[in-house]
């Protein structure tokens, strides 16, 4: 599935990894490592790794995080910077469940660069909106009890001078 | 509510309390991140109060050393603009305390030292609503419109006089102040710049002393001059790239503002150069416009010394256009107001506010006013006629927060002026 791009060159090394919902992937070496999870796994296990299992992440959720490794597998010069950063405003730009388990994806895959672009994402889908407004957005239940709801009352509250 | 049902599968509430943290530290602003922490318990206790409160977050003063000799200290302090906006606009609730203001208005919010500043606001008398004892943000939306910078001493109540201008670079939130620096607009117009601990600032392009105004635009510092120069500095070299290919404008004061995403540079006439054309005028017998550009540059660079006084007597708006790198001439900003002040300009979208009016400028002649001061009397530019009419401005109320530390100015356009400013209506 992510190996069948035939652009890259014949030297780079390809492996293999498994989703928890046993779908298996193909992914060039160099964008696999991207994750320091699997790139952890690779070096323990040497050249005999037959397939590298992840059993946190489902092959739906897997695949997106490939196509993110895959397109960061190269360092970018000064020259596609700017199109990298719309590539990835675009690549963060997903539907809540997906961007929930793409985000624990990164944090169990260990993808630091990937990590901080979700939760910036996140951040920007809070920023400005009131706490009920987050509920809403995000689907949460305010389950603090009458004191802590008196207290963040008085914290949020602003005296007339 | 049908966006529910797809939402239900994910439970935000149960993210892992690293990954909170994380987004917590991704806030800009202490409000931002008091909010955060009023939505459940599993983010309020992923969270600290403050961003300042860690480690490796900015620690509040920020020190950096003072742009004058003096051997003192100066700390920069933010203030950041918003669009406050009430959740329940459309409630046909009578005026409670929480419902006003009651339409979107523009507020400050301002870092202070507690018990050290002085109290000059109160009740405006013949107000058309009555002003809150609190206001709970609770019940508002805080869309952040921009981000200005101060330098002050330590134990004092205002900004520092001789600078006119200060951003901190980079301008996000979580960074640590080692990785902090500050671009400094002398009254002159000389462009000074300090790494966090640096012992002086140093002075950027020492030749040139004639710079306008400095803007952090897509994450990178932009600096223009009174020749309408536009460069991006390289704050590791010190060295500017100069980004419009030529100069342009002839006007006596350039602000840089971002509208929307794109850089603008809006070029100030003042009478003080009318006064001077005339003079040009007179000379060289009906002039041609180009000719009398030249001619005010010439003027212009005989008085570099300070920052050009006088009143405004026209605008010119010009945008970057990205494409072919050049600048080109705005007649019409649509629905867009821009709002010029001397620590920081913004952009607006005239329909979110009550009073005020699309392709306009607004903006005060003294270049020391903020828009935030009790000199309400401002002035405001139509770019379809080119008119100048007067804007009289709500006075601002100022509310403040312990908990925060921090102190917020409103403009509210829908509390209406003192009695004597308006018409009269049927009882």
């Amino acid at each position: 599935m992510a190996s069948s791009t035939s652009g890259s060159s014949s030297s780079s090394k390809v492996v293999k990894i498994r989703s928890s919902d046993n779908e298996n992937f193909e992914v060039e070496e160099a964008a696999a490592a991207r994750s320091e999870t699997i790139k952890k796994l690779l070096e323990d296990v040497g050249d005999d790794a037959d397939v590298i299992p992840l059993p946190n992440v489902d092959a739906k959720t897997l695949v997106k995080v490939m196509e993110w490794c895959k397109k960061h597998m190269d360092d970018v010069d000064e020259l596609n910077k700017e199109e990298m950063k719309t590539w990835d405003a675009e690549f963060v730009d997903m539907d809540q469940s997906c961007l929930y388990n793409v985000l624990l994806a990164a944090n169990f895959l260990n993808i630091k660069e990937l990590l901080d672009q979700l939760t910036q994402k996140v951040a920007d889908m809070i920023k400005g909106k009131s706490p009920e407004e987050i509920r809403a957005t995000f689907n949460i239940k305010n389950d603090f009890t009458p004191e802590e709801e008196a207290e963040i009352r008085k914290q949020n509250a602003w005296a007339f001078e | 509510m049908t966006m529910v049902v797809i939402r239900s599968k994910v439970n935000w509430s149960e993210l892992p309390p690293e990954l909170l943290s994380m987004i917590g530290k991704s806030l800009d602003s202490s409000i931002d991140i008091l909010r955060f922490r009023s939505v459940c318990s599993s983010w309020r206790s992923s969270t600290s109060p403050f961003h300042h409160s860690t480690d490796h977050d900015l620690p509040l003063p920020l020190k950096f050393p003072c742009p004058f000799a003096s051997g003192k200290d100066a700390f920069v302090s933010e203030s950041t603009i918003y669009r406050l906006e009430p959740l329940h606009e459309d409630d046909p609730k009578p005026s409670s305390s929480t419902s006003v203001p009651a339409k979107a208005c523009l507020v400050k919010v301002e870092e202070t030292k507690s018990g050290n500043y002085p109290l000059c606001i109160r009740r405006i008398d013949g107000s058309a609503s009555p002003i809150p004892k609190v206001l709970s943000l609770l019940d508002y939306r805080m869309v952040e419109l921009g981000k200005s910078n101060a330098l002050n001493y330590l134990n004092g109540n205002c900004s520092m006089r001789g600078v006119s201008k200060v951003i901190r670079y980079p301008d996000t939130a979580s960074i640590s102040s080692e990785d902090c620096s500050i671009f400094v607009i002398y009254d002159g117009g000389k462009l000074g710049f300090a790494k966090y601990g640096d012992q002086k600032l140093t002075l950027v392009d020492d030749r040139i002393s004639d710079y306008n105004d400095v803007i952090v635009y897509r994450g990178q510092p932009y600096v223009v001059d009174r020749w309408g120069t536009v460069s991006w500095i390289d704050h590791t070299s010190l060295k500017l790239t100069q980004f419009s290919p030529t100069s342009f404008g002839s006007g006596g004061r350039k602000h840089l503002v971002e509208s929307r995403g794109e850089l603008y540079v809006v070029d100030r006439y003042l009478d003080s150069q009318e006064k001077k054309l005339a003079v040009v005028e007179q000379i060289s017998h009906r002039p041609h416009r180009d000719f009398i550009h030249r001619r005010l540059r010439r003027i212009n660079t005989a008085n570099r010394s300070s920052l050009p006084e006088g009143k405004a007597v026209d605008f010119i708006v010009y945008k970057l256009d990205q494409e072919w790198g050049k600048w080109v001439e705005v007649t019409d900003l649509g629905s867009e107001a821009f709002y010029l002040n001397e620590d920081m300009s913004f952009s607006v979208s005239a329909s979110e506010f009550e009073g005020c009016k699309g392709n306009c400028i607004y903006y005060k002649n003294q270049f020391d006013s903020s828009l935030f001061t009790n000199a309400r009397v401002a002035s405001v530019f139509n770019l379809e006629d080119r008119s100048i009419g007067t804007y009289h401005w709500p006075r601002p109320l100022c509310f403040s927060n312990q908990h925060l530390n921090r102190r917020l100015w409103i403009m509210d356009c829908s509390i209406k002026p003192p009695t004597e400013l308006l018409t009269p209506t049927v009882a």
